[in-house]
C-alpha cells in the first residue's frame, strides 16, 4: 500500500516537473542538438531519460541544473551516433569533402540555407563544452552566470570556453570562406 | 576569484552587434560578421518544439517510468589483473580438472574412483569428435564392501557421449500448445520470450545515451539466447551501441559474423544489416569484396528506398576511391533520380554542384 502510494507521489512530481520545465528543456535540447536532430525525437529521449532517472534526483544540485545536464547528455550522445550514423548513412560524404552538414529548408533563401549549414558545420568542428556555451550564450540569450550554474562549471571556465569557441569558430568560418 | 583580480568583462553577442566587431577576425571580414549574425539572428528566432510534441513527449515518459523496471547492468568491473587472473584460473581449471580425475582413478579407493571416471570419460569423450569404443569409461573396479545396487547403474549405462547432437526442444506453435497442456508448453516460452524481449528492449533505449551499458546488455543477451528470437533486434542495438562508440571496425567484425550464418535467425532486419555491412565495408576500404555484393543489392527491386539509397551511396564511395569519378557521378545522379526528396539529397545535389 505504501509503495503504491509512493508510486503515484512519484508519478504525480514527475507530472509536475514536465510541466514546469518541459518547455525549457525541450527548447534546450532541439538548440543542442542543432538542425540535423529530429527535434520530437530528441525531446523524446530527453524526458524519457529524465523519467528513467527521476528516483535517483536526491536534490543535491538545482533541479535546472540536474535537467541540463541530462539534456546535455543525451544530445551529445546522439551526435555522436548521429555522426557515426551519419558517416555510415552518407557514404557520398568522403566523395563530397566539404559538404554542409544540414539539409536545405526549401522555405529559406538559398543564400542563408548556405550560410546556415557552413556556421552549423563550423559548430561541429568545436569542442562539446564550447559549443554547448555559444548555444547558450547566443542563441538563448543566457549570461555567463546564469551558464555557470546551468552547466556547474566555475564563471571563469565558461568565459574561457566561450572565449574559445567564439575564436575557434570565426577562424573556422574564415577557413571555409577561403 | 582574489579581490585584487578585476572580473574580465563578457564579451558583446555576436547577434547583438550591429556595427563594431567583436573579434579581431571579424574586423577584417565584415561579409562574415554579416552572415555569421544573420544565421544566428534566424536561429535564435526559431520556435522551440510545439507544445503538442512536449505533451507527448511528457505522456509517453510519464507512462515508462510507470512500467519501467529497474536496469540491471553491471556497476562494478574485476580490476585489470585479476580479469587476467580469471582467465588463468578458468584455465588452470579445465586442465586441472581431467589430471584430478584420472589421478583419482588411480589412486582413491573404488567407490571414489567412480567419480573419477565419469570426469575423466565424460571429458574425453566430450573433446573428441568420434568417441571410439576405449574412450568410454570403463566400468568401476569393485570392492568387496560395495554394494551391487550402488554400481551396477552405472556399469549398465554408460554416460552416453556427449558429442551427439541433442535435440533442441522445439518451440511450440500456438496451435501446439492449445491443443496439448497449454499451461505447461507455455510459461517456460513466454517466460523465455519475455526475459529475451527485457534484456534487447533495455539494449535498445541505452544504445545511445550509454552504449557500454547497452553492450553489457547485449552480452548477457547473446550469452543466455544464442538462438533467441530476437536475435535480429539484439543485432541492430548492438550496432547502434557500436556505432555510439566510434567502434565501426567492432561492429564491421560483428556484422562479418552475421552474415557468415547468412543473417540466421533475423528476418525482420537482415537487410538492414546486410546494408549496414556494405555501407561499413565501403567505409573500411574493402570495395573490392563490397562492390559485387553493392551491385547486387542494387538489381533486388523490392529493397526499400531508404535501403536503396544507402546502397547507392556506398556504390558511390566505392566508386569514387576507385577512381572511377564518372560511376561516381552516375550513382549520385541516379540517387538524385529515385529519391529526389530523399534524406541525402540536398548534400548529393550540392555535391554535383547543382
Amino acid at each position: 500500500m505504501m509503495a503504491v502510494e509512493t508510486e503515484s507521489t512519484d508519478k504525480a512530481r514527475l507530472e509536475e516537473l514536465y510541466r514546469l520545465y518541459g518547455k525549457q528543456v525541450a527548447r534546450w535540447a532541439t538548440r543542442l542538438g542543432g538542425p540535423r536532430a529530429d527535434a520530437s525525437d530528441v525531446v523524446q529521449e530527453v524526458f524519457l531519460v529524465i523519467a528513467s532517472k527521476f528516483k535517483e534526483f536526491r536534490g543535491e544540485a538545482k533541479v535546472s541544473t540536474w535537467l541540463f545536464r541530462i539534456t546535455q547528455n543525451v544530445v551529445c550522445n546522439r551526435r555522436k551516433s548521429e555522426r557515426s550514423w551519419g558517416w555510415l548513412k552518407a557514404s557520398a560524404d568522403p566523395v563530397a569533402r566539404g559538404l554542409p552538414t544540414s539539409a536545405a529548408d526549401p522555405s529559406e533563401p538559398m543564400e542563408l540555407s548556405d550560410a546556415k549549414a557552413r556556421v552549423h558545420k563550423a559548430l561541429d568542428g568545436l569542442g562539446e563544452a564550447e559549443r554547448n556555451a555559444l548555444i547558450l550564450f547566443e542563441i538563448e540569450g543566457l549570461s555567463g552566470e546564469e551558464i555557470a550554474e546551468l552547466t556547474g562549471v566555475r564563471t571563469e571556465a565558461v568565459w574561457m570556453r566561450l572565449t574559445r569557441a567564439r575564436r575557434q569558430l570565426i577562424r573556422l568560418l574564415a577557413r571555409m570562406e577561403s | 576569484m582574489s579581490p585584487n583580480e578585476r572580473p574580465r568583462p563578457w564579451p558583446a553577442r555576436l547577434i547583438d552587434t550591429e556595427s563594431a566587431a567583436p573579434e579581431p577576425e571579424l574586423q577584417a571580414r565584415p561579409e562574415l560578421e554579416v552572415e555569421l549574425q544573420s544565421v544566428l539572428r534566424a536561429w535564435a528566432n526559431e520556435p522551440g518544439p510545439s507544445e503538442e510534441v512536449i505533451r507527448r513527449a511528457a505522456r509517453q515518459a510519464v507512462d515508462h517510468f510507470e512500467v519501467q523496471q529497474p536496469i540491471t547492468t553491471r556497476s562494478w568491473k574485476w580490476p585489470a589483473f585479476l580479469r587476467s587472473g580469471r582467465i588463468a584460473l578458468a584455465l588452470a581449471a579445465v586442465l586441472l580438472v581431467p589430471i584430478g580425475a584420472a589421478l583419482a582413478s588411480k589412486l582413491l579407493p573404488a567407490r571414489l574412483s567412480r567419480l573419477g571416471d565419469w570426469f575423466g570419460g565424460r571429458h574425453a569423450i566430450r573433446s573428441s569428435e568420434t568417441p571410439s569404443q576405449n574412450q568410454i569409461p570403463s566400468p568401476p573396479a569393485l570392492s568387496t564392501g560395495d554394494s551391487l545396487r550402488d554400481v551396477v547403474p552405472e556399469v549398465v549405462a554408460p554416460p552416453a557421449p556427449s558429442v551427439m547432437p541433442v535435440a533442441r526442444p522445439e518451440r511450440p506453435t500456438h496451435r501446439a500448445v492449445a491443443s496439448a497442456a497449454p499451461a505447461r508448453l507455455a510459461a517456460p516460452d513466454a517466460d523465455l520470450l519475455a526475459g529475451e524481449a527485457s534484456l534487447v528492449s533495455q539494449a535498445i533505449a541505452l544504445a545511445n545515451s550509454n552504449p557500454r551499458a547497452a553492450l553489457d546488455l547485449l552480452s548477457d543477451y547473446w550469452h543466455q539466447f544464442p538462438d533467441g528470437s530476437l536475435r535480429g533486434e539484439a543485432a541492430i542495438a548492438e550496432l547502434s551501441a557500436r556505432l555510439s562508440l566510434g567502434e565501426q571496425a567492432e561492429a564491421l567484425v560483428r556484422l562479418d559474423g552475421f552474415a557468415r550464418d547468412d543473417f540466421r535467425g533475423m528476418k525482420g532486419t537482415a537487410e538492414e544489416l546486410r546494408v549496414a555491412r556494405l555501407e561499413l565495408m565501403a567505409g573500411a576500404g574493402r570495395c573490392g569484396e563490397a562492390l559485387p555484393l553493392l551491385e547486387k543489392e542494387l538489381s533486388v527491386s523490392a529493397a526499400a528506398p531508404r535501403l536503396r539509397g544507402r546502397v547507392l551511396l556506398a556504390h558511390a564511395a566505392c566508386k569514387a576511391s576507385s577512381g572511377d569519378e564518372a560511376g561516381n557521378r552516375a550513382d549520385l545522379k541516379r540517387y538524385l533520380i529515385e529519391l529526389p526528396d530523399g534524406p541525402r539529397a540536398a548534400q548529393v545535389r550540392h555535391a554535383l554542384g547543382q
